[in-house]
């Protein structure tokens, strides 16, 4: 029994260490910032802070550009990002504001299930919300998802 | 004494949160040879062949690792000292370290701590440290930590028979 | 796995048992390369009676590598900006392994007592700053009076 106690004391220790070093949410959002400021990211997608006044850095605003040969080509998708407390060691929430049709998003709400999208569900904490875009644009470019019809360009969730 | 690298983790190559970033600086090193073996213009193979290996690798090396690798490149083109100049730093005999108390500003550990301590003297200011800790830092600056001076501007050849000396004196003094 | 250097540790206790009058800086329980940090505001600047609050982490290449602060307070000066991001040299091209959190949260102080306004983040701040400097500081005034007002924050 103590032998089951101590294992699992050791455990949390090893968990906690291997926190120690991480960089702390608001610093590792700063550099995700920074990147996507200066524009040093790939061109198919974007993101930025929703309000450059919210020293939380909880919401964001994203846009992804339709991979090309598929129903996406050419159409820019908005997607709103939420980065919760606990981000990075958790994942963000993502939702579609550019209405699309695709199996991992709410057909209602334009919600991307976590359940239903692997970035989202195999999260690791050294994922970030450019990984989440182009990941994304990747489902889109599927052979079954890039055939998908599509709603109307322009219209909204 | 435990060293810059141990402390930081450079060597190791545990699972441990640490992991991914020592994997991703293992992968930038791999791949910075492979470029430096077969991209320069010196080397035996045709030039077509080396653009078409540069091309190949390219493509595998993530966008962002690229990106990050050039820049540390341009970084260490800009301001930096050469692995040869590092090496030429004249080093201080533990005896002739006169302050029991004299530490390296970069660690923050008494010389004299350690029983056979290796410092290094910065030639142009005097300014010591632990020629690991120094080394470390002028692989990525080429400025003095404590005077901000470019240790390269002074003094480019170092006296060779003058470290000797003082280090002859350093033995019998 | 790498452990906290001794460094680190070092600079921790003299912070603690030789604190800088004037500033504080904690490392979070779980934590240790993550600080919280507060800053008065210096006398005779328009920061006067404020208190700071700023975040303070050690990277992984501490010391090699300058520490990342940020001011989590609202505060209304040229070179900060509206995420609490610095402008100032010893954190980026000037940094130097010599240096502490110590001197460090020394400068960002220095930097409330002179901004800086011909080298700004803020470029609405620093032009207000420019264009009419009494006016500017009396937004600082408010500002500090607004958002740093000392309070018991138990």
């Amino acid at each position: 029994m103590s032998n089951i106690r101590l294992r699992e004391e050791i455990c949390c220790l090893y968990v906690m260490l291997c926190y120690f070093q991480y960089s702390p949410r608001s610093f590792r959002l700063l550099e995700e910032l920074e990147k996507g400021e200066k524009g040093k990211g790939p061109e198919s997608c974007s993101y930025g802070l929703a309000d450059g006044d919210d020293i939380t850095m909880t919401n964001w605003n994203g846009t992804i550009l339709g991979p090309p040969h598929s129903n996406h080509e050419n159409r820019i998708y908005s997607v709103a990002i939420t980065c919760g407390p606990n981000y990075p060691d958790v994942p963000p929430t993502i939702k579609f504001i550019s209405k699309i049709n695709l199996p991992c998003v709410d057909d209602v709400t334009g919600e991307v299930k976590a359940s239903s999208f692997h970035t989202l569900r195999d999260w690791k904490r050294s994922f970030t919300m450019e990984n989440l875009l182009l990941d994304l644009r990747k489902e889109m470019a599927t052979p079954t998802n890039k055939k998908l019809k599509q709603p109307a360009e322009g219209t909204t969730f | 004494m435990s060293t810059y690298e141990e402390e930081h983790g450079l060597n190791d190559s545990d699972e441990t949160g640490n992991h991914r970033n020592t994997e991703r600086r293992e992968l930038r090193n791999e791949f910075r040879e492979l470029f430096q073996a077969y991209g320069s213009n010196n080397s035996r193979n045709g030039n077509n062949d080396n653009v078409i290996l540069l091309q190949m690798l390219s493509e595998l090396i993530p966008e962002d690792l690229q990106q990050e690798w050039f820049e540390q490149i341009d970084s260490k083109n800009r301001k930096s000292c050469s692995k040869e100049f590092i090496d030429s730093l004249p080093r201080i005999k533990a005896n002739s370290i006169k302050d029991k108390n004299a530490e390296c500003a970069i660690c923050f550990c008494k010389f004299l701590e350690d029983k056979y301590p290796l410092v290094a003297e910065l030639p142009h200011c005097g300014h010591r440290f632990d020629l690991e800790c120094i080394s470390v830092w002028l692989s990525k600056s080429d400025t003095c930590p404590l005077c901000r001076d470019s240790v390269l501007s002074h003094k480019t050849d170092i006296d060779v028979s003058k470290t000797e000396m003082e280090e002859d004196w350093g033995m019998y003094g | 796995m790498a452990s906290l250097p001794k460094r680190i540790i070092k600079e921790t206790e003299r912070l603690i048992s030789d604190p800088v009058p004037g500033i504080t800086a904690e490392p979070h329980d779980d934590n240790l390369r993550y600080f919280n940090v507060t800053v008065e505001g210096p006398t005779q600047s328009p920061y006067e009676n404020g208190i700071f609050k700023l975040e303070l982490y050690l990277p992984d290449d501490y010391p090699m590598e300058a520490p990342k602060v940020r001011f989590l307070t609202k505060i209304y000066h040229p070179n900060i900006d509206r995420l609490g991001r610095i402008c100032l040299d010893v954190l980026k091209t000037n940094w130097s392994p010599a240096l502490q959190i110590r001197t460090v949260l020394l400068s960002i102080q220095a930097l409330l007592a002179s901004p800086n306004p011909n080298d700004p983040l803020a470029n609405d701040v620093a032009e207000d700053w420019i264009k009419n400097e009494e006016a500017a500081k009396a937004k600082a005034r408010e500002w500090t009076q607004l958002y740093a007002k000392k309070v018991d924050d138990n």
